[in-house]
C-alpha cells in the first residue's frame, strides 16, 4: 500500500482535526447547556422537543451542507460574509451537524441521573446552580461520550464539507473529501491509505479521551 | 379480478427483479450523466433489447481506470490522450468517435485579464496571474486545462484547485471571480445561476471530442465465460445502436 507521506497530506490531516475539533468544541458550548436544561426542566411539549432533537441527531449531512451553501452563496443574505468555500463555512455546517448529537446524548445522560440527587442537593440548602452542577457531575461519563460522538459525527462526514468547502487544495481539502476525490480519480490504493490514516487518527483521539477519563475517575468519585 | 391482476403484477415484478435480464455497465463522463443526455437512448435500448443498462458517472480518468480493472463494459470518455494509451495497452476492443461538446473559457464580466475574444493559448497567457478555478480531478476537463497551459507555455499562478465536480467548481469560480475552462453544455445549463460570461470560444484547440470504447472483458473462469460472452455482445449492440442514434440527429 502506498502511503503518500507528503507535506500536503499532513496539512490535510491537520485541517481535518482543526475543522472538526473546532466544530466539536462549539457544538458542546451549545449542546451541553441545552441538553442538560432539557433533561432537568419540565415544560409543556417537552416530548416533542426531545423527539425533534433525536431526529436532528441523524440529520443527513448533505442536507445540512445544502442549507449552509444556500445561506452563504453570493446572492443570499449572508453572501456578504464571503464564507462559502472557506474553512469557516465548513466549521459552521459541522457545528449544525454536531450540536444535536451533543445535546441529545447530554440529555440522555443527564436524564438517567436519579432525580433524588438534585432534590437531595436542594434539600441540603445549596443553590439551584450547585444542584445542577451535582447532576452534571453524576453524568460526566455521558458528557464525555457526547463529546466523542459529536467529534465522531463530524470527523467522518463528507457530505457537507464537500458542498460548502469545495475540497480546494491547500484551502478546504480535508481527509474525507480527499478520499472521495482519490476514489473518483481511480486511485483506489491512495484512497484506501487515506481511509486507514483517518481511522487511525480518529482512534488515537478517542483513545486519548478515554484514558483521560480513566485517569480522572478516582479523583472525581472521591 | 382485481386481486388476480394484482398478483400477476407482483409476480411480474418479482420475475423482473430476479429474472434473467443481462446487464451492461456503462461508465460515462459526469457531464453526460448529469445532463441526462443519454437517458432517452438508454430507456429505448432497454425496452427494445431487454438488456439492463447500469450507467455510472465517472470522470474520464476514473472511467479508464475502471476499464483497466474490467469493471465496465462500455466507456464514454473525453480524454483523447488517455484513450489512445488505453487502446495501446490492449484494454479496448474498439474505439469510436462520438459527440462533440466543445470547451469555452468563462470568467467574470469585468474580465480583468482581458481575454475576451482572444485565442485559447493567448487567453491562457493573459490569465497567468489571474485566479483560475481548476477541476483538479483527472477528469477530461482537467486534462484539457493542463494540455492548454502546457501548449501556451505558462503555469497558471493562481490556480484554485477545487476537486469537487463541475457544479461546485463553477460556483467557486463565481464566488472568487475566477476564470474557468468548462464544456459548453454544462455552462449553458448553469449559466442562469452564475455571474460568469463566456469569453473565449470557437477556437479549434477547444474542441472536446468524446469517444466510445468497448472494453475487452478480463479473462474469467469457465463459469463466467458464458456470461461474459453475452455481456460483450450486449456491449456491441449498445454501441452500434448509440452511434446510429447519435449520427441520425
Amino acid at each position: 500500500m502506498i502511503i503518500p507521506w507528503d507535506p500536503q497530506l499532513i496539512e490535510t490531516v491537520l485541517r481535518s482535526l482543526f475543522v472538526s475539533g473546532s466544530a466539536t468544541l462549539l457544538s458542546l458550548l451549545v449542546g451541553v447547556p441545552f441538553g442538560a436544561w432539557l433533561a432537568i426542566r419540565d415544560f409543556r411539549g417537552k416530548r416533542i422537543v426531545v423527539a425533534l432533537l433525536y431526529t436532528a441527531m441523524g440529520f443527513p449531512t448533505v442536507a445540512v451542507g445544502l442549507l449552509v451553501m444556500m445561506l452563504l452563496w453570493r446572492s443570499s443574505p449572508l453572501g456578504g460574509l464571503h464564507w462559502l468555500y472557506t474553512v469557516k463555512a465548513m466549521i459552521l455546517s459541522q457545528v449544525i451537524i454536531a450540536s444535536p448529537v451533543a445535546a441529545g446524548l447530554v440529555h440522555a445522560a443527564v436524564d438517567a441521573v436519579p432525580k433524588r440527587i438534585r432534590l437531595t442537593a436542594l434539600g441540603l440548602g445549596v443553590s439551584r446552580r450547585m444542584a445542577d452542577y451535582a447532576v452534571l457531575r453524576e453524568a460526566r461519563i455521558g458528557l464525555l461520550v457526547a463529546a466523542m460522538a459529536a467529534f465522531g459525527s463530524v470527523i467522518s462526514e463528507v457530505g457537507s464539507v464537500m458542498m460548502v468547502g469545495g475540497n480546494i487544495a491547500g484551502e478546504t481539502r480535508v481527509m474525507t473529501t480527499a478520499i472521495v476525490q482519490e476514489a473518483r480519480m481511480g486511485r483506489f490504493d491512495t484512497a484506501v491509505a487515506l481511509s486507514v490514516i483517518l481511522i487511525g487518527v480518529s482512534f488515537l483521539i478517542h483513545l486519548g479521551l478515554t484514558l483521560l477519563n480513566w485517569k480522572k475517575s478516582p479523583e472525581w468519585t472521591s | 379480478m382485481r386481486t388476480v391482476a394484482g398478483w400477476i403484477a407482483i409476480a411480474a415484478l418479482l420475475g423482473a427483479a430476479c429474472g434473467s435480464s443481462e446487464s451492461i455497465i456503462v461508465a460515462a463522463g459526469t457531464t453526460l450523466v448529469d445532463s441526462t443526455f443519454l437517458d432517452p437512448f438508454i430507456e429505448k435500448f432497454e425496452r427494445e433489447t431487454g438488456y439492463d443498462v447500469k450507467l455510472i458517472a465517472a470522470g474520464s480518468g476514473e472511467g479508464l481506470e475502471m476499464g483497466r480493472r474490467g469493471e465496465v463494459d462500455v466507456l464514454i470518455t473525453h480524454d483523447p490522450a488517455g484513450e489512445e494509451q488505453f487502446m495501446a495497452e490492449g484494454r479496448g476492443i474498439q474505439r469510436y468517435p462520438f459527440i462533440r461538446n466543445d470547451f469555452l473559457i468563462a470568467g467574470p464580466p469585468g474580465d480583468s485579464a482581458g481575454i475576451r475574444g482572444s485565442g485559447a493559448l493567448e487567453a491562457f497567457r493573459r490569465m497567468k496571474d489571474s485566479p483560475f478555478a481548476s477541476r483538479d480531478d483527472q477528469s477530461g476537463t482537467h486534462k484539457k486545462e493542463q494540455a492548454l497551459a502546457k501548449a501556451a507555455g505558462v503555469e497558471l499562478g493562481k490556480r484554485i484547485r477545487v476537486g469537487a465536480g463541475v457544479a461546485i467548481t463553477l460556483r467557486a469560480a463565481d464566488e472568487r471571480r475566477a476564470y474557468i475552462l468548462v464544456d459548453s453544455m454544462t455552462f449553458s445549463h448553469f449559466r442562469p445561476t452564475l455571474d460568469l460570461e463566456p469569453l473565449v470560444q470557437g477556437d479549434s484547440l477547444l474542441a472536446n471530442p468524446y469517444s466510445i470504447i468497448i472494453v475487452k472483458p478480463l479473462r474469467e473462469d469457465s463459469s463466467g465465460a458464458n456470461r461474459s460472452a453475452r455481456r460483450s455482445s450486449g456491449a456491441n449492440l449498445f454501441v452500434s445502436m448509440l452511434l446510429k442514434e447519435a449520427f441520425h440527429r
